[in-house]
């Protein structure tokens, strides 16, 4: 095998806490969700929930793999020689990871997933009146949240604060805490997972929710691609693998950036407009008085005196 | 129904490991031990050695008695190739001639990113050093590059720690406050 290749492969950060919150997080979901498909099997947990699907363990624990892989692999290990291996680690912390953990509904999984003596003050959480529900609500709304959005994606690719991340190990976690923070918060609004403190947005206000999120990635994007100038300095004083020039890396960054994070939102949306439309072909049709009257079909649109 | 002593001291202990857990993990996402993951300080920006150039780290940052890592990645300077394939030896000597120079070899396995060379140098004595690194490569090729490194004995304060406990006293006087203004309310 290729020395460099090898070399590359074989980088991984194996990080105590990092796979503590990984391995402890997935065991309360699926001991949660085990619990309440038995409940369900058995009638007493509202259906609602879709404990039965088996795509919601599988969805949560492919999102927790792959966050795993977004910060101990190679992907996170060589992001600080190739501009390229740190867009797509954000990349996957942004836009795959969130809607494949709250896809799985983790929330009311995990509180049941909890030792009995700690299910109750969990939830308690989040009561109607409880002070964190109110406190959530206040700062969690859909405008606020993408607002963040904008200000945490924008602000960590300004040349300094991106720089300071590669440099400091702590200042590269704060920026992939805040960012998948963020981007949980935006999927939570397009998903509707629990906890549902917020009313639920109609399918055509997200479908516009998501749409709302393509010009963030893309503006970056188009900037980072089509600057003439290396604009992180740190890649300067890199060795340059398989040959890719800091410019080219650049490009190649600011590509992924640009098309594969605005089709996420893409693919996101259109699904939703796919689901919309569904719902709108199911609804009963008029019935034929309604509208092939002899008046109706002369003058359409102006009701017969 | 009342809750039972028992049940009490279950949910205590649990919250407890709980909250442990999780300081435990917060503590370590701040103060992660030091680690060649191209981290700790840039000494070295592509400084020429030779016909290499060399990108050199030292952590912690700042430097105190004790190990300190000393992690560099080497590259052709022609066409900024990394140099996988060779000998690299780091040494740290007292400025002021106080003492003895230590030499350590680095290697590649000790390091998280396997294009890193990485040598862990004790330092005992606070002061100011000269951390040289030599390379000479499979062909016989070679280069030095070094800088001047200061030892203090206590840990400085890096201030970037302070961010989490000012995110969790925000956090706290705006639940404070949010309360606080809920029980006028409701007052009123």
């Amino acid at each position: 095998m290729d020395p460099l290749l090898r070399a590359t492969l074989t980088s991984w950060d194996w990080r105590v806490e990092v796979i503590s919150v990984l391995a402890l997080a997935g065991t309360i979901y699926l001991l949660g969700w085990w619990r309440v498909r038995q409940r369900t099997i058995s009638k007493q947990v509202h259906s609602r929930w879709h404990a039965k699907a088996i795509w919601r363990p599988v969805a949560y624990v492919g999102g927790l793999l792959i966050l795993g892989i977004a910060l101990m692999s190679p992907i996170d290990v060589l992001a600080a020689q190739l501009f390229t291996f740190h867009m797509i680690q954000h990349v996957l912390l942004v836009m795959v990871v969130p809607p494949l953990l709250l896809l799985a509904n983790p929330l009311p999984f995990s509180i049941w997933g909890l030792p009995k003596s700690l299910r109750s003050p969990a939830g308690s959480l989040l009561k109607r009146d409880s002070l964190v529900r109110h406190g959530l609500q206040k700062i969690t709304g859909a405008g606020l949240v993408w607002m963040a959005f904008v200000i945490v994606y924008w602000g960590w690719h300004d040349p300094n604060a991106y720089d300071l991340a590669l440099r400091n190990s702590f200042v590269h976690d704060l920026e992939h805490i805040t960012f998948f923070v963020v981007s949980v918060l935006f999927w939570w609004h397009v998903t509707g997972a629990g906890p549902k403190i917020h009313r639920p947005m109609s399918q055509g206000v997200r479908f516009a929710f998501l749409l709302s999120a393509i010009p963030i990635t893309m503006l970056a994007g188009l900037a980072i691609t089509f600057s003439t100038e290396p604009i992180y300095k740190y890649y300067e004083a890199m060795p340059r693998l398989w040959g890719l020039s800091v410019m080219d890396d650049q490009r190649i960054a600011g590509v992924i950036m640009w098309v594969v994070g605005s089709m996420m939102y893409m693919v996101a949306a259109l699904i939703i407009a796919a689901r919309w439309l569904q719902k709108e072909e199911a609804k009963p049709s008029l019935p034929r008085s309604a509208w092939a009257t002899k008046d109706a079909l002369a003058t359409p649109g102006i009701e017969a005196k | 129904m009342k809750r039972t002593t028992p049940d009490k001291f279950k949910r205590q202990a649990h919250a407890s490991l709980l909250a442990a857990w999780m300081a435990a993990v917060v503590l370590l996402v701040t103060f992660q031990p030091a680690s060649a993951h191209t981290e700790g300080k840039m000494q070295l920006s592509a400084e020429p050695a030779g016909p290499f150039k060399m990108t050199v780290f030292s952590s912690p940052d700042p430097a105190t008695i004790g190990d300190i890592h000393i992690a560099a990645l080497i590259f052709v300077a022609e066409d900024a190739r990394p140099v996988l394939d060779a000998d690299v030896l780091v040494t740290v000597t007292p400025v002021d001639g106080g003492g003895p120079s230590q030499k350590s070899q680095a290697v590649q396995g000790d390091s998280e990113n396997k294009l890193l060379f990485e040598a862990i140098i004790d330092v005992s004595t606070p002061g100011l050093y000269l951390v040289s690194i030599a390379v000479e490569d499979a062909d016989g090729q070679s280069g030095q590059a070094s800088f001047e490194l200061g030892v203090s004995s206590d840990e400085g304060f890096n201030w970037i720690y302070l961010i989490p406990v000012i995110v969790v006293v925000l956090v706290v006087v705006v639940l404070i406050t949010f309360r606080m203004k809920r029980r006028g309310t409701s007052q009123e």
